[in-house]
């Protein structure tokens, strides 16, 4: 069974749904809901945005509390626990912050990636979840994504290229397209913005 | 023209070749790349294509499942599968080109497990410069010389001249760089052991491949992991016969003895892992045809698997505990129990093995039937699971063949072998003697409790009346007072434990060989003791019974207590004195010869084997139950002679010695044997 906490109630019902849709229970509690005390969820996920506390929750209760199962946490703004110093083995946090209304894709397929390994986690190492959960780099897959798109003359992601903006301006015209037209050329050129192999470019 | 197979989902346009791409269309339904690899490959055996030379293509950013990120490198991965997949034949090996966005130094940064970037066999290319694969190759290998052939002839010389070699033990920094060894051996061993011994059922090194229908579908994904088959290739590749297909038929004799010995038996099987593919694996070596079993193989109800916490709650853990033991010992009562050393699975892996539940359980049905053969499955080789093998508890243990650490020491087809042997064992003839013995022992120990009832006296055995045996030289009567049974039932149980760790030592030290004991075998003095102290016990079931013992004295004679049980020679008569007839009660007379012959210190030179252990306490076990014939003299029925027909019959164990036998003389322990058959004769034929 997984248990889904998170005060934002909409977030917290797709994520119900995600994870229903990989074949298993799932239960929401939300804002100023209590958790009852016979509860044994196996997956746990959870909001440890600063919002959540807020609503009064104790995060570093409820994960004493959970200890025995897996625990995804994930958050939208600032982080009221660090889950990411956490000693504990079966404590991840999901590195990109998700949007406030919605889990967002990448952690709905991250979530589904740790389920699709559920059957056979007891045979895994000891890593599994974590590496899973906490490996991924939201920029370096917008980077990627943006440069095959680019490549194959599809369609850019927008959000993609709006994780990217902040991070290589140099890679956007002045009026904030893309500075790529498709040419192998073009798409070299972004490679080398992305991945800092231009020092002319990356000096500039 | 060199076959290119292309593994990217993206349509890139590729200059001045065409290749199709293997997108993950195939594995749609998949979210799962080793299941994607498996099916992939599959497809493709059938096909030409992997067959002969050729290079693979490989984007190492592509997606070939649903919900994976681009960043996961599954080509890579997909790469990894390939080398390490030795059902695959020729194309494990192709050359591999690889190409990616990212910089070789990041790629390898980010994870260990890209250093097979580096790897014999792998060329790196970066895209975009990659789509013109002509001028990216020749740019990779500069010193090469290119002239000639154009693209076809980059391709074919990397074809044929730059493969992989992932068999050579070169390969192995780049299969073990990101390898972990999985932490749970008890869950490993408990899956790949199914695999393996499915595949030598089947006769395939890969049934994974070659017959997946024959591996249970719980352990089918387990097998075909990436992690899987690193550990298989690092630490688990086991050696197989040079000739895999003329090792078998030495096997199947084997197994066709096992069923026709397991035939109409009862094997009791507890393991929480059952369903997993263990069951159906006894079934198959139990029985001729699985479908019409002549083995029958009981399990309990599943929830009464599911023990509880020992340390939550020891109370309710106990009580499970002998719940299951009843269910074995008295409402079953099979002829085995195959039983798990950790029926908690995983939540005892750290346990100490001597207090896991299976042990608890094994001696908690040995309190209620101590005789019931327990051959023991463990999922570790740890030292100290290995002491379960010395443990009385059980009187067997197999070990199920894990992969890395917990591999089998020897072939597939070994550990087989082991197991056919020891179920063969258990099922044989020593075991199920000891359990008809003991089943003697409790028909002995019901005719007591029933004798309490004044109206059931009929059914006191004969010792537990006055008996009136012949006096002095059949002159009157010596009477014997009656035994105390719970006393007699008491040395009795303790006849047939010793014979239990006797068979127990046997098996795990091995017996004797031509060639000398097995090289685990203890010093040789060791299993003698144990044969003296069994022999002693039934010399002290015989003293009992009797009323004697060799600390007191015949009130007759002046010789030992011991002597009135049968008689004993007179010496200061002559040379060899002349026999005297006390009891005459010789088929005692004969047990407590044996007793003699075997107990005494200056006799352990003198070896028994099972034959001679199942013929004496069998022979103790009639004796006791069969009454002597009323009114026995020395001039009746139990005359003493060779020729006499019933004598001998009666010194006649199961292992079919009669009583003329060396040994039997032997037993009688005298120069003076032929005088006592000469005045046995004389006595039959009335003279003096």
């Amino acid at each position: 069974m997984v248990l889904v906490i998170d005060c934002r109630e909409e977030r917290g019902k797709k994520l119900e749904e995600c994870v229903r849709a990989c074949g298993h229970k799932a239960v929401t509690y939300g804002l100023g809901m209590d958790v009852p005390g016979e509860l044994r969820p196996e997956l746990l996920l959870l909001h440890i945005g600063d919002a959540q506390v807020d609503q009064g929750d104790d995060i570093a209760q409820t994960i004493g509390r959970f200890g025995d199962c897996l625990i995804l946490c994930y958050r939208g703004g600032i982080a009221s626990w660090p889950a990411e110093n956490c000693p504990m083995v079966n404590v991840a946090l999901f590195p990109p912050l998700v949007p406030m209304d919605e889990p967002g894709e990448d952690l709905l397929r991250t979530v589904r990636q740790v389920l699709a390994q559920w059957a056979q986690r007891e045979h895994l190492g000891r890593e599994w979840f974590r590496s899973i959960v906490t490996g991924f780099d939201p920029v370096l897959e917008a980077k990627l994504e943006v440069l095959i798109a680019a490549l194959k003359g599809a369609k850019l992601p927008e959000e993609r290229l709006m994780l990217i903006r902040s991070k290589c301006p140099r890679a956007f015209t002045e009026d904030g397209r893309l500075a790529c037209d498709g040419t192998p050329q073009s798409v070299a050129r972004l490679r080398k913005i992305f991945f800092n192999e231009d020092p002319w470019e990356h000096s500039a | 023209m060199t076959y290119i197979a292309l593994l990217d989902d993206c349509g890139f346009q590729w200059k001045g070749i065409s290749p199709t791409p293997v997108s993950s269309l195939d594995g749609a339904s998949s979210n799962n790349l080793d299941e994607w690899f498996w099916q992939w490959a599959q497809k493709r055996r059938n096909g030409l294509e992997l067959q002969t030379t050729g290079v693979f293509l490989i984007h190492a950013h592509a997606c070939f499942t649903r919900d994976v990120h681009r960043q996961d490198m599954q080509g890579v991965e997909l790469l990894k599968h390939i080398r390490l997949t030795p059902w695959l034949g020729n194309a494990r090996s192709w050359h591999a080109i690889v190409y990616s966005f990212e910089p070789l130094e990041q790629v390898l940064a980010r994870k260990p497990g890209n250093l097979i970037l580096k790897s014999p066999g792998v060329t790196f290319l970066r895209l975009p410069d990659a789509l013109d694969l002509e001028s990216a190759l020749k740019r990779a290998y500069p010193a090469k010389d290119w002239n000639t052939g154009g693209l076809d002839g980059v391709l074919d010389d990397l074809a044929t001249n730059h493969c992989a070699t992932p068999d050579a033990r070169s390969f192995r920094p780049y299969v073990a760089s990101d390898y972990q060894p999985p932490d749970s051996a008890h869950q490993i061993s408990n899956w790949w052991g199914v695999y393996e011994l499915r595949g030598v059922f089947s006769g395939h090194e890969y049934p994974e491949f070659d017959k997946p229908e024959a591996i249970p579908t719980q352990i089918l994904p387990m097998v075909l992991r990436l992690d899987t088959k690193k550990a298989r290739w690092l630490e688990g590749a086991r050696a197989s016969p040079p000739n895999r297909q003329a090792s078998l038929p030495g096997l199947f004799p084997e197994l066709e003895r096992l069923i026709d010995t397991a035939r109409n038996k009862k094997v009791a099987y507890l393991d929480d892992e059952a369903d997993k593919g263990w069951l159906d694996l006894l079934v198959n070596l139990l029985n001729r045809d699985a479908l019409d079993p002549k083995c029958l193989i009981v399990r309990p109800d599943p929830s009464k698997l599911q023990l509880p916490d020992k340390a939550r709650q020891p109370d309710d853990y106990e009580s499970s505990v002998k719940c299951l033991s009843r269910w074995v010992a008295n409402w079953e009562k099979p002829d085995l129990l195959v039983l798990d050393l950790r029926l908690l699975g995983s939540r005892e892996a750290s346990q100490d093995p001597m207090q896991a539940s299976g042990m608890d359980l094994a001696r908690e049905v040995r309190r209620r039937n101590p005789y019931l053969p327990i051959l023991l499955f463990t999922a570790s080789n740890k030292a100290e699971t290995l002491l379960i093998s010395r443990s009385l508890d059980v009187d067997d243990y197999w070990m199920k063949p894990g992969l890395g650490e917990h591999r089998g020491l020897g072939t597939r087809e070994e550990d087989l072998g082991a197991l056919v042997a020891k179920l063969g064992t258990l099922l044989g003839p020593d075991y199920q003697w000891l359990q008809r013995a003991a089943g003697v022992i409790r028909a002995i120990e019901k005719n007591i409790k029933k004798t309490k009832k004044p109206s059931e006296k009929i059914n006191k055995l004969w010792w537990q009346s006055p008996y009136h045996w012949p006096g002095p030289n059949g002159k009157g009567n010596d009477t014997q007072q009656p035994a105390n049974a719970k006393i007699v039932s008491e040395l009795l149980h303790a006849v047939l434990y010793t014979a239990r760790m006797l068979f127990r030592f046997r098996q795990v030290f091995g017996k004797p060989t031509s060639a000398g004991h097995s090289p685990y075998a203890p010093p040789e003095m060791a299993p003698r003791i144990l044969q003296t102290a069994l022999f002693n016990q039934i010399g002290q079931v015989v003293e009992f019974v009797h009323g004697v013992s060799e600390a007191s004295q015949d009130p007759y004679g002046g010789k030992t207590g011991s002597a009135r049980i049968g008689g004993y020679f007179d010496q200061s008569t002559g040379q060899f004195g002349q026999f005297v007839f006390r009891r005459c009660d010789w088929w005692a007379f004969r047990l407590f010869a044996l007793r003699n012959r075997y107990s005494h210190a200056g006799s352990l030179a003198a070896t028994v084997n099972d034959d001679d252990v199942r013929a004496a306490i069998s022979d103790l076990l009639a004796w006791l139950i069969v009454s002597p014939p009323r009114g026995v003299s020395n001039s009746g029925p139990y005359r003493l002679g060779p020729s006499n027909n019933r004598a001998s019959a009666q010194c006649k164990g199961p292992s079919g010695r009669d009583a003329e036998s060396d040994e039997f003389r032997q037993g009688l322990a005298t120069q003076g044997y032929k005088e006592l058959v000469k005045r046995s004769d004389e006595i039959q034929k009335g003279s003096p």
